[in-house]
């Protein structure tokens, strides 16, 4: 179990990717899920997560074209491997599990 | 600007090579860069570099960082380990930690703040733009028998100096201002920071304009910019530019608003008038008037400048001094005149300048140069102490390491806990030092009379370096315990055979020295401040200086006489005359003299003494008389001591007859004067400078019109109820002139008040110094008497008194202080011989012996009490303890 478990951060870091196809890399992450989630991550925290995820082997990586923009350094593309996606429905699957065990009525939302 | 504004901070990227580990470095820069070009195209360069930093410091993570190498992969165990060591050591030495950190938190505090002091000090006029092609012009006067330097110079020193020299840009002039009332919509206020300047003033200092148009500023000749302040002062919120204010000088029309002067400028101004507007300044060559400054063009030496001053004094200059002198300009220089003209660069005025007629007084290099010594050594200190203390305790953890060396610990492993320890320390010393900054800080500020702001201060690179310089600090103190400590042998340490004082004896030793120089040095130093400080306040200046009021501006009073008469009519006013300079900070105009019969002219200074202004301020005179009501005093002169022998008035001078020759001063034409008195030479400038010959007019004279200052010799007990009741009277007379009145003991004092802060700043370091000296040899008495208490139970049993133990460990620290005297009497010398020699007054550095013996006897007397405490334990205490162990 431990090894697919998918922290908050990391399932948004590994359903960015796939949104992204093959223009997943780091600064195009950041800024997917800055402007999804609303939220300002850093480059930082993006990276550890992105290094658990690889380590995990949810994740495989490849480098890719440098450019001047870069200073001349080069891209790592970012690519979601099957056991990502098998952890993501893992994932899902569990979400589902429980959100259709709570009896309906306990999901209004009260104004009281 | 190219390249650089478009490359991201290089101090972060540096940074950030350095933490990252190589297999992701450059990946993420990639990333790092592509967002700082899109930050940068879409929201320019400072928010892209914000953002960068803020990113690269975000990244100070462990997956980023890189994994500290080292052979030993349980590095970072044994830091946990030695870390909690280290920690608990110091919890268990409570009395030694907090001596160690709270002298290190003392002396760090105390460096900052003088880092700050310097910093705001030498930042003066550093930014204007082209400031380092913007010079002001400045004089060497030589007279026959003096010199006198001056800041102010004549009116078109500058203007011909941008016309006739190709490689001068600009110039600007600055007339220094007086103080004239100011009315808007019947408040009058009494404004001292007015100056006038040249048109483009705006273009040559970097003040910023907030309002008005910088082209049109002066079109009109009655226009004023003002300061933000006063313009608040006056208008309040409304808008201040096209309103009018009423003023001595006619109506003036506010055209402009600046920003207040930076506080770090050699001169403030709060109204800026039109130079124009003051017609009395005309085109001369001989009259100091104005400030001139100059911009040259890029590359040029001003030393090229000074030199083409020579022909351009010869060629417009000469020709007035002729006509004035009535001699030529060969023999005027033959006789000893001379004019040495010189450009001052703008940014070395506040520290390096002491002329006459500056703006403001000065700041000191001198005193730069001292406090930054002081600095470094007061870090120094502390620094010692710390390799002292540590040392002074490994008598004490001699078996801990002993056992810790049997039980496997390898020597690295000792070092490194010893200096994770002291890194410790020096942290914690530091961090609380930035603290005690921040509390001190608004005390400094009011003592310095500055308002240096912390927060200009906590930038990036400074914590950087604060913190970079704690891990340094730390290393070194620790470095030297660390290695002795680690070096002992297991075995004679176990056995109880504690180590040799011997060991690195010359360097104990040494450090004692050092320390016992340096407060052997303050001491003497702050003493003989404090004398020279004594003697300027009790040296007979020649005049009373005690219960003197000084009612200023007295010519705003429309009937003096009625108001002196109402005055005199004060209980407790003893005595009232007016004069146009006080002793001390007056102003002292110019004019040339000539005996009558002789062809050579000199030029002395000159002041306007109304009657019973000379008895009243219990000046003496020499020979003939006073002025007085009794006498037609309108040619009469009064010359001091000075004055006649610089003249070359042999026999009685009273008769004498004495040519104002005709000049600036006096356009009409020659003028001869009388002498009618003779008064003893008397300081009328600041010690600072030598007493100069002096020529006094009478208010009767041609120069009388303007005896600015009623000086009134009053009871001390009544000077409160004599304000008031002068305050009353004014108000009746002049109900719309500001009542101006101060003492003129209090103004004297101001003169010396720089003197007076360092000297108190000094007691303040010296205080600190010599503390951090006691804690040292605190540390030292423990380790030499822990090294010598088997040597001690051996002299006691075999019959040693305790007095007689005492006696043979003073006497070790005895002669180490001894060294240090005779090392700190030269130095001290030294110093502060080049301390007084900026007062042309000064105590003799062999009258101040005194100070030396008083400084070797505190310090020898703080040592003892310091060594007898350890000293009268060791030998009071039971020898058979001490000796059991073997």
């Amino acid at each position: 179990m431990k090894g697919t478990h998918l922290g908050e951060f990391q399932e948004v870091a590994l359903l960015t990717i796939l949104v992204l196809g093959d223009d997943a890399y780091g600064v195009s992450i950041k800024r997917e899920i800055n402007k999804n989630i609303k939220r300002d991550i850093s480059r930082g925290a993006l990276h550890t997560a992105l290094t658990r995820l690889e380590e995990k082997g949810l994740l495989k990586s490849k480098q890719g074209e440098a450019n001047e923009e870069r200073g001349g350094r080069p891209k790592r593309y970012y690519e979601v491997t099957n056991k990502g996606k098998q952890a993501l429905h893992d994932a899902r699957e569990m979400r589902d599990t429980l959100w259709d065990k709570i009896p309906s009525i306990r999901l209004e939302l009260q104004y009281a | 600007m190219p390249n650089k504004k478009q490359l991201p901070p290089k101090l972060y990227t540096r940074l950030f090579e350095w933490f990252c580990k190589e297999e992701y470095f450059l990946e993420l820069q990639g990333d790092l860069e592509e967002e700082f070009s899109e930050n940068l195209r879409e929201q320019g360069y400072s928010i892209a570099a914000r953002l960068y930093k803020k990113e690269v410091l975000k990244m100070i993570r462990p997956s980023v960082l890189k994994k500290v190498k080292l052979n030993d992969n349980n590095f970072s165990a044994m830091f946990r380990i030695n870390a909690k060591l280290a920690f608990r050591n110091l919890l268990k030495n409570k009395l030694y930690t907090f001596i160690n950190v709270g002298g290190l938190a003392i002396s760090l505090a105390v460096c900052m703040l003088i880092l700050l002091y310097v910093n705001s000090e030498t930042s003066y006029d550093d930014y204007h733009p082209n400031k380092d092609r913007l010079y002001r012009v400045a004089l060497d006067r030589f007279y026959p028998d003096h010199t006198s330097h001056y800041a102010v110079t004549p009116f078109s020193m500058a203007e011909q100096a941008a016309i006739d020299f190709p490689e001068v840009e600009a110039f600007c002039r600055i007339f220094p201002g007086f103080g004239i009332n100011v009315t808007y919509e019947n408040e009058t206020f009494l404004e001292n920071d007015l100056r006038a300047s040249d048109k483009n003033f705006f273009d040559l200092f970097g003040i910023e304009l907030l309002k008005g148009n910088k082209t049109e500023l002066f079109d009109v000749q009655n226009a004023v910019i003002i300061s933000e302040s006063t313009a608040i002062k006056y208008f309040g919120q409304d808008e201040a530019v096209g309103k009018i204010l009423k003023s001595d000088l006619g109506d003036l029309i506010v055209t402009g608003v600046a920003e207040d002067t930076p506080e770090n400028t050699h001169f403030k101004f709060d109204l800026l008038i039109n130079l124009e507007l003051l017609n009395f300044l005309q085109a001369n060559f001989v009259n100091f008037s104005v400030h001139n400054y100059l911009l040259l063009k890029e590359g040029v030496d001003p030393e090229l400048i000074n030199k083409k001053y020579v022909d351009l004094v010869e060629t417009y200059a000469a020709g007035q001094i002729e006509r004035n002198q009535k001699i030529s300009f060969e023999e005027f220089k033959a006789s000893g005149n001379g004019y040495n003209y010189f450009l001052q660069p703008v940014t070395d005025i506040h520290l390096k300048s002491q002329l006459e007629a500056e703006f403001e007084p000065n700041g000191n290099i001198t005193y730069i140069y001292i406090f930054l010594s002081i600095a470094v050594f007061i870090v120094a200190l502390a620094a010692v102490n710390f390799i002292n203390l540590a040392t002074a305790r490994s008598t004490e953890r001699a078996k801990e390491v002993g056992i810790r060396k049997v039980l496997g610990s390898e020597k690295r492993q000792l070092i490194s806990q010893f200096l994770i320890e002291s890194v410790f320390v020096s942290i914690a010393g530091m961090l609380i030092a930035v603290g005690l900054v921040y509390l001190i800080t608004p005390a400094f500020n009011g003592f310095t009379d500055k308002s240096i702001p912390l927060s200009d201060f906590t930038t990036a690179p400074n914590i950087g370096i604060l913190a970079a310089f704690s891990l340094i600090l730390g290393g070194i103190a620790g470095i030297y315990p660390a290695f002795v400590l680690s070096s002992f042998q297991p075995v004679v340490v176990l056995k109880g055979k504690m180590i040799h004082s011997k060991n690195g004896a010359w360097i104990r030793n040494g450090l004692v020295v050092f320390q016992f120089f340096i407060s052997i040095v303050l001491i003497c130093s702050t003493l003989i401040v404090g004398q020279q400080m004594r003697y300027m306040q009790d040296r007979n200046l020649g005049f009373e200086k005690d219960n003197i009021l000084v009612i200023e501006r007295a010519f705003s009073v429309p009937d003096i006489e009625t108001f002196k008469t109402e005055v005199g009519k004060i209980p407790g006013v003893n005595g009232m005359g007016a004069s146009s300079a006080m002793p001390g900070s007056g102003f002292y105009f110019g004019a040339s003299f000539r005996l009558q019969g002789v062809n050579e002219s000199i030029a002395l200074n000159c002041a306007v003494f109304a009657d019973d202004f000379q008895e009243t301020m219990q000046m003496e005179l020499i020979a003939g008389r006073s002025f007085s009501k009794e006498y037609q005093d309108t040619l009469a002169l009064i010359l001091n001591e000075s004055a006649v022998s610089a003249l070359g008035i042999e026999g009685d001078p009273v008769g004498q007859r004495v040519i104002n020759v005709q000049g600036a001063n006096n356009p009409a034409g020659d003028a001869v004067y009388q002498v009618a008195g003779v008064i003893k030479d008397y300081n009328y400038k600041s010690l600072h400078t030598e007493i100069t010959p002096m020529a006094i007019f009478s208010d009767e004279s041609s120069f009388g019109g303007n005896v600015a200052n009623l000086a009134l010799k009053i009871d001390q007990n009544q000077a409160a109820s004599i304000i008031e009741s002068v305050r009353e009277i004014w108000r009746e007379q002049a109900p719309n002139q500001t009542y101006v009145y101060s003492f003129l003991d209090d103004t004297l004092l101001e003169l010396y008040e720089a003197e007076k802060k360092s000297g108190d700043l000094f007691l303040v370091f010296t205080g600190i110094a010599i503390w951090i000296a006691c804690i040292g040899l605190f540390g030292l008495a423990t380790f030499i008497i822990g090294s010598r208490i088997k040597e001690i139970g051996v002299r006691k049993v075999l019959g040693a008194t305790s007095a007689r133990v005492v006696f043979l460990l003073m006497n070790d620290f005895n002669k180490l202080i001894f060294i240090a005297v005779v090392l700190a009497i030269p130095a001290a010398v030294w110093v502060m011989g080049q301390w007084l020699e900026s007062f042309a007054y000064r105590i003799n550095m062999m009258d101040t012996w005194i100070s030396f013996v008083i400084g070797g006897v505190v310090s020898l007397a703080v040592a003892w009490v310091t060594v007898s405490y350890h000293s009268i334990k060791a030998a009071m205490s039971n020898p058979v303890k001490n000796l059991r162990t073997e």
